[in-house]
């Protein structure tokens, strides 16, 4: 960082904390009111045979631009909110909880996002 | 001369409210495994192999067992989330101040609705 | 007559803390200071505690009562029939027997600015300053703080980290932040936006519960989190550094 600059830096005093938190609050948001639909119907009421869902039925829906909102909401969202989350754990528990945890809880969510939507990506349609 | 008490790792054990918290805390342990199962599903639709061996995983019955687990635990944290929202953004409209109970309430209903909307889209095929 | 336990330190005797129990005279309006000052009055005149008013207004007699941050003076033994443990507040360091120090949390009060700031806001000063019912509806719930320190025993995470500013100083920084003459706000978003300001908090919300005045400072922490990202952003686009002190 250069120190001879003009006047104090418009980072001074900022971090990343509030970007962190907002993806969690949003986050938590979807993990309330999508997730348990989600799991209801792919976690519980499909692998029972309770309702049948097709190969094609999900291609149709899910190379979709909804299906990019899905990845938002059910995957990306919620994965930054379980990463928040851990990371406090970490600090709850007098084990770490600093920016070292943040970067690997928030990286693991961001690569978890990435390889989400790549797999949109790859999905012809 | 003085002295001060350390916390230590398991302060959370000490109280009922500590517990809950961390309950609430837990709920993203069976969120993170259901991740992980719908990014490989999200990958399996590539390829109808893929898609078969992905299903028999799903019908596993311990990853079941893992995402009834999810389900509640999603459910659990949406009791928990709905209520602290009115106290983090509290709605006014003017002078009047919307009462808590109308946004938990609004919540709750957003989620009954998405409930709602993929039943419709997974057991009625998206026909009415 | 019961049994009452009290956790004594008396450095000049024994450098641990030890519990000590005591027989003390209970009708159904006996309050825990009650029982404290019975105690300090007929059995062991060396045991300290601090307490004023004994109406739940001067905030002195915080202690942990079965390990959770009570007022003596509001708290009653008829709601403990079995054991009944008294012990300083926790996350602070301990003076005395119940005496605690209490500097860290006004080490915090006092960085937070909790006073009216002068400024755009104010009325010329030969005016008072006037304001309706509904500007003062927005803060007085968080007015209603006594300073007793019961929020800063329940916070977990002020007893993890004693920098983080804490449940009191925020909810009163918050409180004079939606004051329509204050026009200090800049000047306490400072220690409000640093990583031991509101971001150290988690929502474990016990501070809410705990409070004997009913105010919700876990709601004013996390209001606190939107306000802090706010200034933040403004800070980063605008260039204006936070704190406004010389800007």
């Amino acid at each position: 960082m250069s120190n001879h600059m003009p006047k104090p830096s418009r980072r001074q005093g900022l971090h990343f904390e509030p970007l962190w938190w907002l993806l969690f609050s949003a986050g938590g948001v979807c993990f309330a009111v999508f997730v348990p639909a989600v799991a209801l119907i792919f976690g519980v009421l499909w692998p029972l045979g309770i309702i049948d869902i097709s190969l094609a039925q999900l291609q149709g829906y899910y190379s979709s631009l909804w299906g990019l909102v899905f990845t938002g909401a059910v995957i990306f969202l919620p994965a930054f909110h379980a990463a928040h989350r851990i990371r406090h754990a970490f600090h709850d528990f007098k084990l770490g909880g600093g920016s070292t945890t943040a970067f690997i809880c928030c990286g693991t969510a961001a690569v978890v996002s990435f390889v989400a939507i790549w797999a949109w990506f790859m999905l012809p349609g | 001369m003085s002295y001060k008490p350390q916390l230590t790792g398991s302060w959370w054990l000490k109280h009922r409210f500590f517990k809950a918290y961390m309950l609430r805390e837990a709920t993203v342990i069976p969120l993170a495994f259901l991740l992980c199962s719908l990014l490989a599903g999200a990958f399996s639709l590539q390829d109808p192999e893929r898609f078969q061996h992905w299903q028999a995983f799903m019908s596993n019955p311990l990853v079941i067992l893992v995402h009834t687990l999810a389900l509640t635990t999603s459910l659990y944290h949406a009791a928990t989330f709905f209520v602290l929202f009115p106290r983090v953004m509290p709605i006014r409209v003017g002078n009047y101040q919307l009462p808590a109970r109308y946004l938990v309430l609004a919540q709750w209903g957003a989620v009954w609705l998405v409930v709602a909307l993929f039943i419709w889209l997974f057991a009625f095929g998206g026909q009415s | 007559m019961r049994s009452i336990q009290v956790l004594r330190y008396l450095p000049e005797e024994s450098p641990q803390p030890f519990l000590q129990s005591f027989q003390v005279p209970v009708t159904d309006s006996t309050s825990v200071l009650d029982a404290l000052n019975y105690i300090k009055e007929s059995l062991d005149p060396t045991l300290s505690f601090r307490w004023s008013c004994r109406m739940a207004i001067c905030g002195s007699c915080g202690v942990m009562v079965n390990g959770i941050p009570k007022l003596g003076c509001k708290d009653f033994l008829r709601n403990y029939p079995n054991d009944l443990i008294i012990e300083p507040l926790a996350h602070l360091p301990v003076e005395r027997d119940l005496v605690v120090n209490m500097d860290s949390f006004l080490r915090h009060l006092e960085a937070v600015k909790p006073y009216l700031i002068e400024g755009k806001n104010a009325a010329d000063s030969s005016q008072p300053n006037r304001q309706t019912p509904a500007q003062m509806a927005r803060y007085q719930q968080f007015a209603n703080c006594i300073n007793c320190g019961l929020c800063y025993a329940a916070c977990p995470q002020f007893g993890l980290n004693p920098e983080f500013t804490g449940p009191a100083a925020i909810a009163l920084a918050h409180r004079y932040n939606l004051d329509s003459r204050d026009s200090g706000k800049a000047q306490r978003m400072a220690p409000l936006n640093s990583k031991n300001g509101v971001w150290s908090c988690t929502f474990v919300g016990f501070c809410s519960e705990v409070c004997p005045k009913g105010v919700d400072p876990a709601a004013a922490v996390n209001q606190g989190k939107v306000e802090s990202a706010k200034s933040m952003l403004i800070q980063l686009f605008s260039g204006r550094a936070i704190g406004g002190a010389g800007q």
